[in-house]
């Protein structure tokens, strides 16, 4: 089984459309495959997809405080030292309040207080869920909770359903869109893969960040393809791009032009190559799939 | 319980707040926002725009104008003096983000990308090996123009604590209504649902979601309403660029329907509003007469009817 | 880098700690996962004889956050000698390696008797300086040690980089 994860390190750089793209082109040439969303903040694979849920676990993947009034001696001090402000007192009762959505499970009251009364708990924050896209294939989906905060747990519990469906069903590769970033998250969902795709375009941020998310993928020794979208945005960045790309020895796997096409076929949910297969960016995708299809997936 | 006595909300301050969320980026929340602060202001009310969107806030690029009184948001480091420190673990035990190693006879390692700087290891070090580091997150910037006051954060790039830098620029803008007779106040929020959001709807009146009618704009208003309704906070629509989809604005009601909600202002696309947001002009303040100039002033008028000004 | 041990029974005593998917010693199945796997079967060698395994339950495992680390803290106060996994974040590795604990990457698919056997005949590919791309970490990885340790973070910029682990002695871990 071939794990290819897409990230990208800032995001809106055009991730998930293009992880729906390969998700399309995979179907259409007969790729045993299911697909993953680990961007759990904003899980919008499913969407463009759309399709059938089939299944929807809740998953304990945050910590809140929680008073045990029994213990409780309404000192006071956790509400003086919460730093999220996510203890709040109540006066008519003499006791501290845990507002669960201010609090970040940091603990601190816990530690602070001298009687014990404050435990830290896991609590359910998202929901685990399979969903049967239109095009017939699988997608494993983490959703946040609303006002629930993302972990590198959730990711890691996507991945395992993922993994867990591909065996049982004898998928040969898991396509997985990642989160942005590259702190918890983006590790957990670049970590045991076999293939990194990364996708950038030519702006100062998005390069600051791609660097910062490829040091995760290079200490993992895992091999890297780059994808450079927006290619005509700014010259001088894409060919910063492409230095990069040469110094670490990533293969430059295609350049999406800008066009129009693309943010309509993401209004109207339609993989890119199914919304408009003639337009200029929708053929390089084509061509990056080739790629990935023909040479990338036989030999990872 | 009230919970009005709570972190920035508890400054005592009786002014209406309204605040200017959506749940999804780019639906024209700040153009929404701009306008209203600029409609307001005209009318001959005292505003302060606050933008809470930390990551990219752009008030004061839609209004044209540069900030000032910079100030530094900061937030707590450990600093571990390795000959003080007694090897004791009570740090590690503590952390429960996990940004502190140590065993044996060895010094602590510290990770400051897990770290939350709640300082709780410093106060249960027993050695005072831990010292206290301030490091700059953010900054929060104050300005006016057009008649509207403005109180702006910005996170540093990289920094991942943004929440900390909301509470800073709304700490701040509750010190700049202390001063000053405001009769509103309107919150420009982060896109999303996460907490830097819901710190910044916390404590407001009203909140108005911005979306459009698009497969994304309508499951991101979902949620947005979801977590209004959590939170307890009115909140009414305001559908931009209404005409891009045919029969969106039904599907937007039906959303719309189910968490209590109503479409308040529906905004065509309108090329005035794209000019004025490149030039850096509220559309309502330009003496143009569009189709989306005359929704964006309706709402002006039908948000001062809802906060009673 | 791989190298031959020395199997001198009563000189070379150590403790491996491996990580599994299940509690079952020797005949269990590594773990791809360092942080998240749920258990660690920490084996004792005497020279190239085992002379005890125990399964320690990883209490990170269900951490939201940081389960990296807690592991490392955990595996550390075990009082082992080397690591071997699938994977291992880069926080974990900086820590372990700081700690003279050897980590051994890219296990898949084995028995833990397996790749004990791998690692006292010297199969077993040892990390030890990681690659160094990207321009200065900074706070998105962080890996900025206490002061008190009086060594600085960040990863500087991607040259020399192997397919695997290539590279010399990294600046500034």
């Amino acid at each position: 089984m071939k794990e290819i994860v897409v990230v990208s390190g800032k995001g809106g750089v055009g991730k998930t459309t293009i992880t729906a793209s390969l998700a399309y082109l995979f179907s259409k040439n007969g790729v045993r495959f299911i697909s993953a969303d680990t961007d759990v903040d904003a899980p919008n694979l499913a969407l463009v997809l759309e399709g059938e849920k089939l299944e929807s676990n809740p998953v304990q993947a945050a910590e809140i405080a929680e008073v045990n009034y029994d213990l409780c001696n309404g000192c006071g001090e956790c509400v003086k030292y919460c730093k999220e402000d996510a203890l709040a007192w109540d006066s008519e009762n003499n006791r501290p309040v845990v507002i669960d959505f201010l609090c970040e499970g940091c603990g601190a009251c816990a530690a602070i207080c001298e009687v014990g009364a404050i435990q830290m708990k896991l609590v359910e924050n998202a929901y685990v869920e399979v969903i049967r896209s239109k095009y017939g294939f699988l997608v494993v989906t983490g959703r946040l909770k609303v006002g629930g905060a993302n972990s590198g747990r959730i990711v890691s519990l996507v991945k395992m359903k993922a993994r867990s469906i591909a065996v049982k069903e004898g998928l040969n590769v898991i396509l997985i869109d990642g989160p942005p970033g590259s702190s918890c998250p983006a590790i957990a969902a670049v970590a045991g893969s076999n293939y990194v795709i990364l996708v950038s375009e030519p702006t100062p941020t998005a390069i600051h960040d791609l660097s910062r998310i490829y040091a995760v993928v290079s200490h993992f020794g895992i091999p890297a393809g780059l994808i450079i979208n927006k290619c005509d945005l700014e010259p001088k960045f894409r060919e910063k791009l492409i230095e990069f790309s040469k110094e670490n020895g990533i293969e430059l796997l295609g350049e999406i032009p800008l066009d129009d096409d693309v943010p309509r076929s993401i209004a109207y949910a339609s993989p890119l190559p199914e919304f408009s297969p003639n337009s200029p960016a929708s053929k390089e995708m084509v061509r990056i799939g080739s790629i990935i299809m023909d040479r990338i997936l036989p030999t990872i | 319980m009230s919970m009005t006595h709570i972190g920035a909300a508890s400054k005592d301050i009786d002014v209406p707040v309204v605040c200017v969320t959506g749940g999804k980026g780019g639906t024209g929340k700040s153009t929404v926002a701009v306008n209203l602060a600029a409609y307001f202001a005209r009318e001959g009310l005292k505003v302060l725009i606050v933008d809470c969107d930390v990551s990219a806030p752009n008030v004061a690029i839609l209004m044209n104008t540069t900030l000032s009184e910079k100030r530094e948001v900061t937030s707590f480091l450990p600093s571990f003096d390795e000959k003080a420190c007694v090897r004791c673990g009570k740090c590690v035990s503590v952390c429960r983000a996990h940004a502190i190693l140590q065993v044996g006879d060895k010094p602590p390692i510290f990770f400051a990308s897990l770290c939350k700087s709640c300082e709780i290891c410093k106060v249960v070090c027993p050695a005072g090996a831990i010292k206290e580091e301030r490091k700059v997150v953010g900054w929060t910037y104050t300005g006016s123009a057009y008649g509207v006051d403005i109180v702006s954060g910005e996170l540093k790039e990289g920094e991942p604590n943004s929440a900390v830098v909301v509470k800073a620029t709304k700490d701040r803008a509750y010190e700049v209504l202390k001063d000053g007779n405001y009769d509103v106040m309107i919150v420009d929020t982060a896109p999303g649902t996460h907490c830097d959001v819901i710190r910044s709807i916390w404590g407001s009146d009203v909140a108005i979601a911005v979306t459009e009618p698009t497969p994304f704009g309508m499951h991101d208003l979902g949620l947005i309403l979801e977590l209004t309704r959590m939170l307890g906070v009115k909140t009414k629509v305001v559908i931009n660029r209404s005409d891009i989809l045919e029969n969106g604005g039904a599907k937007v009601r039906e959303i719309c329907e189910k968490y209590d909600s109503e479409v308040i202002a529906e905004i065509p696309l309108d090329r005035e509003i794209l000019y004025s947001y490149v030039k850096g002009y509220p559309a309502v303040l330009r003496n143009v007469d569009t189709p989306g100039v005359r929704a964006l002033v309706r709402l002006g008028e039908t948000v001062r009817g809802l906060l009673n000004l | 880098m791989r190298r031959k041990r020395r199997s001198i029974r009563g000189e070379h005593m150590e403790k491996v700690a491996v990580s599994a998917m299940s509690p079952d010693g020797l005949n269990a199945m590594v773990d791809m996962r360092f942080g998240r796997c749920p258990y660690f079967i920490v084996v004792t060698l005497d020279g190239d004889q085992i002379t005890d395994v125990r399964a320690v339950q990883n209490t990170a495992m269900a951490a939201p956050r940081g389960a990296g680390i807690e592991a490392a803290q955990l595996v550390l106060s075990l009082g082992v000698n080397a690591v071997i996994t699938g994977n291992i974040g880069p926080n974990a590795f900086m820590a372990l390696q700081q700690y003279g604990v050897r980590v051994y990457m890219g296990v898949i698919g084995r028995t833990v008797g397996d790749v004990i056997r791998m690692y006292l005949s010297g199969e077993l590919q040892q990390i030890t300086a990681p690659t160094r791309p990207g321009m200065g970490m900074g706070m998105g990885m962080g890996m900025g040690m206490g002061r008190g340790m009086g060594r600085g973070g960040g990863w500087g910029w991607g040259r020399g980089r192997g397919r695997r682990w290539g590279g010399g002695q990294s600046g500034n871990w």
